[in-house]
């Protein structure tokens, strides 16, 4: 029985193009399927990425388009959109697909907890270890950088963002329980002794 | 005239510093560097305080565009807080600010969407300023002129295979470099003024693979863009790495070391090309101390970076230049202790 | 007593499919004594126009308003026949009803039929004013002139010569010929290009009728239709062509100067290619180091040092523009890596390679090695189908070549293989099929679907490895391709020549938004330029096969016939007209005319007719109406601006005044091309956008129109001298008296566009209409 292999699309639609076209990718409809972009892609050179397929299938309203993780493997470079002799925002719509594969729950685990990340500290690579405090110091840097984590409140400005874009619930977010308001604090305090120890030293000539 | 040019002389150009993620909280030494090498230049460098991830175009914008959007525009908000032009040192921050800006500037249904959420954390996106690039500020604001003449010394031509990366060149239509993507030059004459070699090289334009989510994801993908890039660079006889960007400099400088590990019997030998900011060689020309640029280690802290070991070939530099590497990294440590 | 005929027409479903036909009916039924409403489903039909013939004779109609399609489409069928039936043809009003409106509103069909009804009452209005104005007859100059000795206008030339009349052919190279010649063979037949081409040649140059000018530069056109006065430059050939026989290599033969042109290979003193007609080099200063070599080697003495310019006048009746186009420069297609590898050649030096008679004889090679290619790769669409270099049209010819120079290459060098990398092949010619076919059975070419992204250079260790790299997908299979090839050919597509934008200014003709020539209409008139007595043939037209050309170049000369077989041209004059009682010899309009039409002798104003061509800025000028064009006259237009205003229906309401050569026919475009824009437009077409009245703004203004936008030609295109830099003036006045009266400068816009421009014209609607809704 393994050779009978009953392929075929059953249904074509509009759905994921429209989705698409509300994005101002409107130019998705221009695509004549040249295959410019999966020559010019890096992705493809070396996985399953065909960014031209991607294109058809959107316009075919696949949904394996979105189950498929060959869209997670775009490195978002850019080159296809360059190239295409239709202007077929090619990257962007690959962006775009990945919203909607979000919105189905597939996104990628350890992207989710990237995102987690970013919702606890705001940054998407924090201080998440002392030793990277130290490393700034080391080069008379102030130990803690005048971003999200010198300034609790902006932290919480992010928080509040996300939580007003629904992204927490997009993302399955739960907020770590205890230790939320210590870490809060601490490393405030300890800032503040840093800074000005880090800023006597040779930064400023 | 003669006013005009003593006024520019008076108030010096000004912007608001965005370090995004990496820098920060990786590279620090690139902070380091380059608020020093700015500052030597004349530029006044306003900290925008409390900004947070940008966040990165491939991943977060991945996700939800309008998240991204949202905050993205909240760090904008700071920079005309301070009302100077934003400027920052990543590809990949870059990419996010400057679409973001476009599309709220240029979109007024967006703005006011986001504008809508600003409200409740107390700001708002005005479009008052502009998203740069350091490659931007250092070539088209500064000038060439400007870099040519504060350079003091030249780096004996070392030979740099110059790595421009993806969002500093694309999409083209909303950069400043005249929609050139399949050859720019600007990088390389940044570094050719400054006395190094731009090593031409095969796919020299391709991504480093670290971009779209695709190295936090799905590692082996990202590092074999990488290998293909470490390969090609190695065949054209590059000595270094040189970077704009920190996402970049993490992919080519730890994923040598990731790529010597997992394509082990893929590779003729394996790779240990340093990998340097921009801004740290522009300041050893323009007369700097090492020490100013992050270029001497000061501590002995494990698995930081840089990962590929840049003793060789600074001490040979720093031989040109009148230092000893190994001198300065024993008073470097003696400060220290 | 007067009566106005009203017929509408149906247009089929065009016009019905939209517009209420019914609705618009009903309402103009209200006043049956003055006018008469009918409606017809084809009024250009046989069936249309009898109708017409019998209202008119039964209702006794005086003057008649045509709500059909444009004006510019069949507008001078019915003023003929209108003429034949006794109603002047200038008491014939037209509303458009079709490209400007059904066509452009079809999801709006309840708005698009008020704005007709509220189109037709204006026009009712507007042919109450009209009066019968006197025909000019005009002698013709039974001679033509052929710009342009390519294919196309070597056989337009033949055509109008066979047929009795004089021709000039003007070219500005030093032989006839263009590109043909260059070529070794030709699809899909694979004769010999110069064993067609070199017998008709020599019939140009022989024909009785045929006054050949080759290295010849048409430099300024002035006049209308049946009289053309062109200023022609016979550049210096610095050889003379009566004493030289064409030995041609004796001069060439001793020249040390050899011009730069891998494929083009050329002394200073040279003829371009062996068949060249005449067969009399020139030579080139730009290179010449005046060694006299040449001089000393000629035994004719025909070599000229010290030749020089020479300007001429010609008269001719008719025009035909065969400029030809020019082979696509691949060098800013920055991934082709054209012009940094010696390997990657355009099609054109294929063709040289191919042709015996060009640099390497005929013989296939490697430039780089000389030695014959083992596999070659070409790639289509270089310059065509392309949104990022504005170049969205197909260059119909490159599949077709690219597949003559596949087989031809096999033919030669059996050993090698060729792949032809295309996403679609056209092969819609006469046989172009049965050649595609061909080439994959009997000559093994191999076409593979997907476009090449990129090409890098490589070096391999042997002399003879291949040195290029081609990057695509097989989008059949979805499989990335990265193979090595040693010759690869870029099937470029065809640019307009660089000089065309001067020879459409000095005509006053239109260019399509790629730069082409335009047809005053796309299908129906495909030779016929946008001004009369002008027709176009070939490739400056748009991409086309030699057939084509051909076909194209007869069909003009056809209609150029039927103008130089009149010996008078009875034409329409557009020409100012005065009113001298009204006259206050303020002297604004002496200094607004370009044509020194008008002047003040014995404090009278003298208009002197011969020289008005119609523009109408004078009149813009004029404060007490003394000027005006006849059908664009102040009151004919404010009749139609009250018309409009008094039953402005919606709001914001745009009134449009859109010039007669440019706007108005981009307007059509839009139709044409059914591009979708807001229905709260109404139009009054003008003769130039300069001879708009700012006071015929402000009234529309004052009257309740929300926005008034006045639309002409680019600045550089205007169709007469400086017409839209006049408009900029009468603008800037408008925004003053704007300011000054407190109403918001932002209701008033001045905006150009081509006649190709039809998105252009429906995103400027989209735009003031959304900016004026935001102020609401």
């Amino acid at each position: 029985m393994e050779y009978i292999k009953r392929n075929r699309i059953d249904k074509i639609s509009a759905k994921i193009s429209e989705e698409i076209v509300k994005d101002d990718l409107e130019l998705i409809r221009a695509c004549y399927q040249c295959g410019t972009c999966t020559g010019s892609c890096p992705s493809g050179r070396r996985t399953a990425l065909r960014t031209r397929a991607v294109i058809r299938k959107a316009l075919l309203g696949l949904d394996q388009v979105l189950d498929d993780p060959d869209i997670w493997l775009c490195s978002t470079c850019y080159t296809c959109f360059e190239r295409c002799p239709r202007q077929v925002p090619v990257t962007d719509i690959i962006i775009k697909l990945r919203n909607l594969a979000t919105q189905k729950g597939r996104i990628l685990a350890p992207h989710k907890s990237l995102t987690h990340l970013l919702i606890d500290t705001g940054h998407g690579v924090p201080i998440n270890d002392k030793k990277w405090n130290d490393l700034r110091e080391s080069y008379d840097l102030d130990p803690v950088p005048p971003t999200v984590h010198k300034y609790p409140s902006a932290v919480k400005e992010v928080q509040t963002l996300v939580k007003s874009l629904g992204f927490d619930k997009l993302v399955e977010y739960k907020p770590p329980v205890n230790t939320n308001s210590k870490k809060d604090e601490k490393p405030e305090k300890k800032e503040e002794k840093a800074t000005r120890k880090g800023r006597k030293s040779k930064i400023k000539k | 005239m003669h006013k005009n040019l003593s006024h520019e002389e008076i108030t010096p150009p000004e912007y608001s510093f965005y370090l995004g993620c990496v820098i920060p909280n990786r590279y620090p030494f690139v902070e380091q560097a380059t608020r020093n090498v700015l500052n030597e230049l004349g530029v006044r460098l306003k900290d925008m305080q409390g900004a947070s991830c940008c966040p990165a175009p491939g991943v977060f914008r991945s996700f939800d565009i309008p998240t991204w959007l949202a905050i993205g525009a909240r760090n904008i908000a700071i920079a005309e807080e301070n009302n100077a032009d934003l400027v920052t040192m990543c590809n990949g921050c870059y990419g996010t600010l400057i679409d973001v800006d476009h599309q709220l500037k240029t979109d007024e249904k967006k703005r006011t969407f986001v504008n809508n959420h600003l409200v409740k954390i107390d700001k708002k996106f005005k479009g008052s300023i502009k998203v740069k690039h350091l490659a931007e500020v250092l070539y088209m604001d500064l000038g060439m002129d400007k870099i040519r003449d504060s350079v003091t010394r030249l780096l004996g031509g070392l030979k740099c295979a110059v790595h421009y990366g993806c969002h500093l060149t694309k999409p083209s239509a909303i950069r400043p470099w005249g929609g050139e993507t399949e050859d720019p030059r600007f990088f390389d004459e940044l570094v050719e003024v400054i006395g190094c070699e731009s090593t031409d090289y095969k796919d020299k334009h391709m991504c480093c693979g670290a971009g779209g989510g695709v190295r936090s994801a799905i590692k082996e993908v990202s590092l074999d863009f990488t290998r293909h890039k470490l390969e090609m660079m190695r065949e054209a006889g590059a000595e270094c790495i040189v970077v704009m960007c920190p996402f970049c400099m993490l992919q080519l400088d730890l994923g040598q070391i990731e790529v010597n590990s997992i394509f082990k019997d893929e590779i003729s030998a394996p790779f240990a090309i340093p990998v340097f900011y921009y801004t740290q060689l522009l300041g050893l020309a323009m007369g700097m101390h090492p020490n100013d640029l992050g270029l001497v280690k000061h501590h002995n802290l494990k698995g930081v970076p840089p990962f590929v070991d840049q003793e060789p070939i600074l001490s040979r530099i720093f031989k040109e230049l009148g230092y000893d590497y190994k001198q300065l990294q024993k008073q470097s440590v003696k400060t220290e202790s | 007593m007067e009566k106005i005929g009203l017929a509408i027409c149906h247009c089929g479903l065009n016009i019905a499919g939209v517009l209420d036909i019914k609705r618009i009916k009903n309402f103009f039924k209200k006043d049956p004594k003055n006018l008469y409403v009918f409606d017809e489903n084809y009024l250009c039909s046989d069936a249309g126009l009898k109708a017409i013939d019998d209202i008119v004779g039964e209702q006794k109609i005086t003057r008649v308003v045509i709500a059909a399609c444009s004006i510019k489409l069949h507008g001078d069928m019915f003023r003929e026949h209108f003429e034949k039936i006794g109603i002047s043809r200038d008491l014939v009003a037209f509303v458009n009803i079709r490209e400007q409106n059904s066509w452009v509103h079809t999801k709006e069909p309840a708005l698009a039929t008020q704005k007709a009804i509220e189109q037709i009452q204006a026009k009712i209005e507007y042919v109450k004013l009209l009066e019968p104005q006197e025909r000019v007859r005009v002698p013709v100059t039974q001679e033509a002139l052929v710009i342009g000795g390519g294919i196309a206008g070597i056989h337009g030339a033949l055509a109008i010569a066979n047929a009795g009349y004089h021709v000039y052919l003007v070219e500005k190279d030093s032989t006839i010929g263009g590109h043909m010649p260059l070529f070794d063979k030709t699809f899909p037949t694979m004769d010999c290009s110069i064993c067609i081409l070199g017998p008709i040649m020599n019939e140009v140059k022989e024909h009785p009728n045929i006054t050949l000018m080759t290295y010849t530069e048409v430099i300024d056109v002035s006049g209308y239709i049946g009289n053309f006065q062109v200023k022609i430059k016979k550049k210096a050939r610095y050889v003379d062509l009566e004493k030289c026989v064409g030995c041609f290599d004796l001069c060439r033969g001793v020249c040390d100067v050899e011009l730069p042109g891998r494929f083009f290979p050329m002394k200073a003193i040279d003829v371009k290619f062996p068949g060249a007609i005449p067969l009399v080099p020139v030579i080139n200063m730009d290179y010449c180091t005046g060694c006299g070599a040449c001089e000393l080697a000629c035994d004719r003495e025909a070599i000229i040092y010290d030749d020089k310019d020479a300007i001429e006048d010609i008269k001719v009746g008719a025009i035909l523009v065969a400029t030809g186009f020019k082979d696509f420069d691949p060098t800013g297609l920055r991934e082709y890596k054209y012009s940094l590898n010696p390997n990657i050649i355009t099609a054109l030096e294929m063709e040289r390679m191919l042709n015996p008679e060009g640099p390497t004889r005929g013989k296939i090679s490697v430039p780089s090695t000389g030695l014959p290619p083992k596999k070659v790769g070409f790639i289509l669409c270089v310059g065509s189908r392309n949104k990022n270099l504005n170049r969205e049209y197909c260059s119909n010819v490159c599949c077709m070549y690219s597949i003559k120079q596949a087989i031809l290459i096999k033919e030669r060098v059996p050993n090698c293989e060729v792949y032809v990398f295309y996403n679609d092949i056209r092969a819609n010619f006469k046989m172009g099929e049965n050649f595609y076919n061909r080439a994959r059975e009997e000559n093994h070419i191999h076409f593979q679907k997907g476009t090449v992204s990129d090409i890098q250079s490589i070096n391999g260790e042997e002399d003879d490895a291949p040195t290029i790299k081609l990057f695509a997908e097989d989008t059949m299979q979805g499989v990335r391709m990265e193979d090595e090839f040693d010759l690869v050919v870029l099937a470029t597509g065809m640019d307009p020549p660089d000089d065309t934008d001067k020879i459409a200014n000095m005509l006053n003709i239109s260019k399509d938004p790629y730069g082409f020539l335009m047809a005053s209409h796309l299908k129906v008139r495909p030779s016929q330029s946008s001004l009369h007595g002008i027709y176009l043939a070939g490739t400056i037209h748009g991409p086309k096969d030699i057939p084509s050309s051909i076909l194209q170049a007869e069909s003009a000369a056809v209609k150029i016939l039927s103008i130089l077989i009149k010996k008078e041209l009875e034409i329409a004059a557009v020409k100012v007209h005065l009113d001298e009682d009204k006259c206050d010899l303020c002297r604004l309009c002496l200094d607004v005319c370009d044509y020194q039409a008008l002047s003040i002798e014995n404090k009278k104003i003298v208009l002197n007719s011969a020289n008005c061509l119609g523009c109408g800025a004078c009149a813009a000028m004029c404060h007490t109406n003394a000027l005006w064009i006849p059908g664009f006259s102040s009151e004919q237009i404010e009749r139609q601006i009250d018309s409009y205003l008094a039953n402005k229906s919606q709001a914001p309401l745009i009134l449009a005044f859109l010039c007669n050569w440019c706007a108005y026919p981009g307007a059509d475009l839009a139709g044409t091309n059914k591009i979708q824009y807001p229905t709260n437009i109404r139009v009054i077409r003008v003769n130039c956008a300069g001879m708009v009245n700012p006071s015929w703004v402000v009234k529309a203004l004052l009257e309740g129109a929300d926005g008034v936008i006045v639309i002409g030609c680019y600045e550089q295109d205007c169709h007469f001298t400086s017409g839209f830099t006049k408009a900029k003036n009468w603008h800037e006045s408008t925004l003053a008296i704007l300011e000054e009266l407190n109403i918001d400068t932002n209701r008033i816009r001045l905006e150009n566009i081509s006649a190709g421009e039809g998105k252009k014209f429906a995103d400027i609607v989209f735009e003031f209409s959304n900016s004026l809704i935001k102020k609401k």
